[in-house]
C-alpha cells in the first residue's frame, strides 16, 4: 500500500511525516527532475506501507516543478493524507477541494490544532467531515497527538462525492463550507503575532534580520570550532593518527603509494593539513575541519527554516535582489555560501530560470567566502588592524554588485516577481529538525567527500608530473606585475582550487604586506569555487553554463587584483580609486539593458518550495 | 473606487475585482487566494519598491510589484 502526504507548504507536513514513520527514511530526487522528495516506511495492522512526502503545493494545477511532481505522486496513492493547517482552513481546503474531486480515498488531519485553539479558532470537525464527505482528525504533529485515529481512519478510507468545480465555483463552496464550520472570536494579537507582522516591515524588520544573522553567525563558529577542538581533532590525533602512522612504516615513509596514500611526511612526521595523501588531508579536510561547521551551520538553518524566518529574510532582500537580477529568494543561496559553498550551489536547485540559476551561482562563488575562508581572512589580517577585514568585505560587496548589475544588463530576460507565503512564527519539533539535520549531513558527505578524495588525487598527480612548478615559472612574473604578489604565492592561490582556507594558511608564512594580503585574499575568493562547489555548479547549471561562469569568475578576479593593486595604498584606496570605484559601479547602472519587462500575459512567478 | 494593489494606500482594506494577466498568472494567485471576491487588507513599509506585503484571511502573502500592479482592487473612497 502506498500513502502520499499532500498539503500546501508550511503546515508541518513533514513534521507528520516523521511522525508517521520509522528510522527508514530516504530523500531522493524525483525520477527525471532535480526535485527532492522523501520516502519512509510505516506499519498499519501489521502491514508494511510506503509513504511519500510530496512537496508542498497550493493547487493541483501545477504552476512550478515541486507542483508538478507532487501532482505527478497522485497516480502512485492508494489513499492521500491530506495536511490541512486550522489556523489557515479557508486557503487550505482550495488544495483539499481539488483533491477530493479525484477518484482516490483521502484522510485529512487537520493539523496544528492547539494553535487555532490559541488564535480562538474554533471548528465544528464532525460538520466539516460530513461537508467534505471524508474523515477529518484533528492533529497536532508536534506533540503527536491525533495519529492513532489517523492511522485507523486509514484502515477504512473512503472518497469524497465532491466534484470537480470551477475556481470561482470553488472558492464560493468554500465560503459557504467555512460560514458552516468555522468561528473565529476575535481577540487581541499575542506577543508572537506581533513579532510576525514586526518581521517583514522594513524599519523593524531590517534590524531583526542584522541581529538574527549576527547571532547566527557566533552560535555556527562557536559550535563548529568547539566541535573541531574537542571532537574530531583529538579524534584524528590520538586515534587515526598511529593507525596511519604504521601505514606509513609497512611502506617504508616513502614511494609513490606512499605519497598518493598517506602523502609527503613534514620532518617525519603526518601533517593532516600539508601532508596531501588521499586517507591523510584527503580525509581529514572534510571529516575533521568541514564537517563540523556543516552541522552547525544546517542545525542553525534549519532552526530559522523551522522557526519560519526564511521567508522573511527573502521578502526583505527582494529590493536589493532585483537590482541584480534576482529576486528575493536567491538571498538563501547567498546565506548558504557563507556557511559553505557547497550547500549554497546545491540550493539555487529550487530556482527555476535558467538565467536566475546562472546569475545566482556566479554571484556566490564570486563574492561569498566560506566560513572557513572567512575565519582564516579574519586571523590573518586581524593582526594588521580590523579595517583591512572591513576592506575586503567591502571589496566583496562591491564586486557583487557589480558583477550582478552587469549580468542583469547583459542577460536576456528579466527577473521574476516575488510571490511568497510568509509563514507564522513556529516552535520547531526537535525530533525533525534532527532527522532533517542527519539527512543534509548525509547528504553533503555524498556530495562532497568524492570530490575532495579526487581533488587531492589530482593535485598530488599535477605535483608528480611537474605541472605545478611549470604555471609557477609561467604566471609567476605576471602575478608580480598585476597584482603586486610575491611569486610564492601563486602555489597557495592553486591551492585554493581544493581548499580557500588552506590556501590562506598557506599565505601566511610568506611574510606579505597588509595590502598583499587584502589582494591575496578578495583573488581568492573570487578566481573559482573549490573543487567540490565546482563539480556542484557543474552538474547544477551543466557544461556551457558553467564555462561561461567561469570566465565571468577569472575576468572579474584578473579585474579586482588589478585594481586594488593599483588604487590601494597606505593602508587604504586613494581618493582616485574610491571615484574609480563608484564610477565603475554608476556606469555598469546605466549600461542599456536587455534584459526586458514580460509582455507576454504569462509571467514567470517562482513559488520556491521552503521546506528543502 | 478602483485601483491597483500597487497604488492602494498601506493600512487599508480592498476588495479584489480583478486580476490582470494570463491563465497561469492567475491559477498562480488563485491558489495563494487571491481571487476576485478576496478583501485584502495591505500593510505599511515596503518604502523602496520592495514586494507589498498583503493580509488575508489570517495569512501574509508577500507580491512582487510587477504583479501587485495587475491586481485591481475596489476601495471605499476616504
Amino acid at each position: 500500500m502506498t500513502l502520499v502526504l499532500m498539503g500546501n507548504p508550511n503546515v508541518g507536513k513533514s513534521v507528520v511525516f516523521s511522525r508517521l514513520t520509522g528510522s527508514e527514511v530516504t530523500s531522493s530526487n524525483y525520477s527525471g527532475t532535480t526535485v527532492e522528495y522523501t520516502k519512509g516506511k510505516m506499519k498499519i495492522a501489521g502491514q508494511t506501507a510506503e509513504l511519500i512526502d510530496a512537496p508542498g503545493t497550493y493547487s493541483l494545477t501545477a504552476n512550478s516543478k515541486a507542483e508538478e511532481v507532487a501532482v505527478d505522486m497522485l497516480q502512485y496513492a492508494d489513499v492521500v493524507i491530506n495536511v490541512v493547517d486550522a489556523t489557515n482552513l479557508e486557503r487550505n481546503l482550495n488544495l483539499t477541494l481539488e483533491l477530493l474531486a479525484h477518484d482516490i480515498p483521502v484522510v485529512i488531519a487537520l493539523n496544528m490544532w492547539d494553535e487555532a485553539q490559541k488564535r480562538g479558532i474554533t471548528i465544528d470537525v464532525e460538520k466539516l467531515s460530513d461537508e467534505l464527505g471524508v474523515p477529518v482528525i484533528p492533529t497536532v504533529a508536534t506533540k503527536a497527538q491525533g495519529f492513532s485515529e489517523i492511522l485507523r481512519a486509514v484502515r477504512n478510507p473512503s472518497v469524497s462525492p465532491i466534484e470537480e468545480m470551477g475556481s470561482q465555483e470553488r472558492w464560493n463552496h468554500i465560503g459557504s463550507i467555512i460560514e458552516k464550520v468555522q468561528t473565529i472570536s476575535p481577540r487581541e494579537p499575542s506577543l508572537l503575532e506581533r513579532l510576525e507582522t514586526l518581521s517583514v516591515l522594513p524599519a523593524t524588520g531590517l534590524p531583526m534580520v542584522a541581529v538574527v544573522l549576527y547571532l547566527s553567525f557566533l552560535i555556527i563558529r562557536t559550535i563548529g570550532e568547539g566541535a573541531i577542538a574537542y571532537i574530531t581533532e583529538p579524534f584524528f590525533e590520538y586515534l587515526y593518527m598511529p593507525v596511519l602512522m604504521q601505514l606509513s612504516n609497512l611502506f617504508g615513509g616513502e614511494g609513490i603509494f606512499h605519497d598518493i596514500l598517506v602523502g609527503q611526511l613534514i620532518e617525519g612526521e603526518i601533517d593532516f593539513e600539508q601532508s596531501f595523501g588521499l586517507l591523510s588531508t584527503g580525509i581529514y579536510i572534510p571529516l575533521a575541519a568541514i564537517l563540523p561547521y556543516i552541522f552547525s551551520f544546517y542545525l542553525v538553518l534549519s532552526l530559522l527554516e523551522d522557526i519560519g524566518y526564511l521567508p522573511r529574510i527573502s521578502v526583505l532582500a527582494d529590493n536589493v535582489m532585483h537590482r541584480v537580477g534576482l529576486h528575493g529568494f536567491s538571498i538563501i543561496p547567498m546565506i548558504l555560501g557563507l556557511g559553505c559553498n557547497v550547500p549554497a550551489a546545491l540550493a539555487t536547485r529550487v530556482l527555476e530560470g535558467r538565467r536566475e540559476k546562472f546569475i545566482t551561482s556566479t554571484l556566490m562563488a564570486i563574492a561569498v567566502p566560506c566560513m572557513a575562508q572567512i575565519a582564516m581572512v579574519v586571523g590573518l589580517l586581524g593582526a594588521f588592524g580590523g579595517k583591512y577585514i572591513l576592506y575586503v568585505f567591502g571589496i566583496l560587496l562591491w564586486i557583487w554588485l557589480l558583477v550582478g548589475i552587469i549580468l542583469d544588463r547583459v542577460l536576456p530576460g528579466f527577473s521574476t516577481d516575488l510571490l511568497l507565503e510568509i509563514p507564522p512564527f513556529r516552535i520547531p519539533s526537535f525530533s525533525t529538525l534532527f532527522r532533517k539535520l542527519w539527512l543534509r549531513m548525509i547528504g553533503f558527505l555524498k556530495e562532497a567527500l568524492p570530490f575532495l578524495l579526487s581533488g587531492v588525487l589530482l593535485v598530488n598527480i599535477l605535483y608528480a608530473l611537474g605541472i605545478f612548478d611549470l604555471i609557477n615559472r609561467a604566471a609567476g612574473p605576471f602575478l608580480q606585475n598585476a597584482f603586486g604578489l610575491p611569486t610564492e604565492a601563486l602555489s597557495a592561490l592553486m591551492m585554493g582550487f581544493l581548499r580557500k582556507d588552506l590556501a590562506m594558511g598557506m599565505l601566511a608564512p610568506l611574510g606579505m604586506t597588509a595590502k598583499q594580503l587584502v589582494t591575496a585574499s578578495v583573488v581568492l575568493t573570487i578566481y573559482f569555487p573549490c573543487v567540490a562547489t565546482f563539480m556542484v555548479l557543474f552538474r547544477e547549471l551543466g557544461a556551457l553554463d558553467m564555462l561561461r561562469s567561469a570566465g565571468v569568475m577569472i575576468i572579474s578576479a584578473l579585474f579586482v587584483g588589478t585594481f586594488v593593486n593599483y588604487t590601494f595604498h597606505d593602508g587604504g584606496f586613494t581618493i582616485v580609486g574610491w571615484v574609480l570605484a563608484i564610477g565603475i559601479l554608476l556606469a555598469a547602472w546605466f549600461l542599456p539593458s536587455r534584459s526586458e519587462r514580460p509582455s507576454s500575459e504569462d509571467e514567470g512567478i517562482r513559488q520556491p518550495d521552503m521546506q528543502r | 473606487m478602483q485601483t491597483t494593489l500597487n497604488r492602494m494606500q498601506t493600512n487599508h482594506i480592498g476588495e479584489v475585482v480583478d486580476v490582470r494577466g494570463g491563465r497561469t498568472f492567475r491559477s498562480k494567485l488563485d491558489a495563494m487566494g487571491i481571487h476576485r471576491g478576496r478583501s485584502v487588507y495591505k500593510m505599511g513599509g515596503s518604502v523602496w519598491g520592495g514586494p507589498i506585503t498583503v493580509r488575508l484571511n489570517g495569512c501574509l502573502v508577500a507580491v512582487g510589484r510587477g504583479m501587485a500592479e495587475r491586481i485591481l482592487l475596489e476601495v471605499e473612497d476616504s
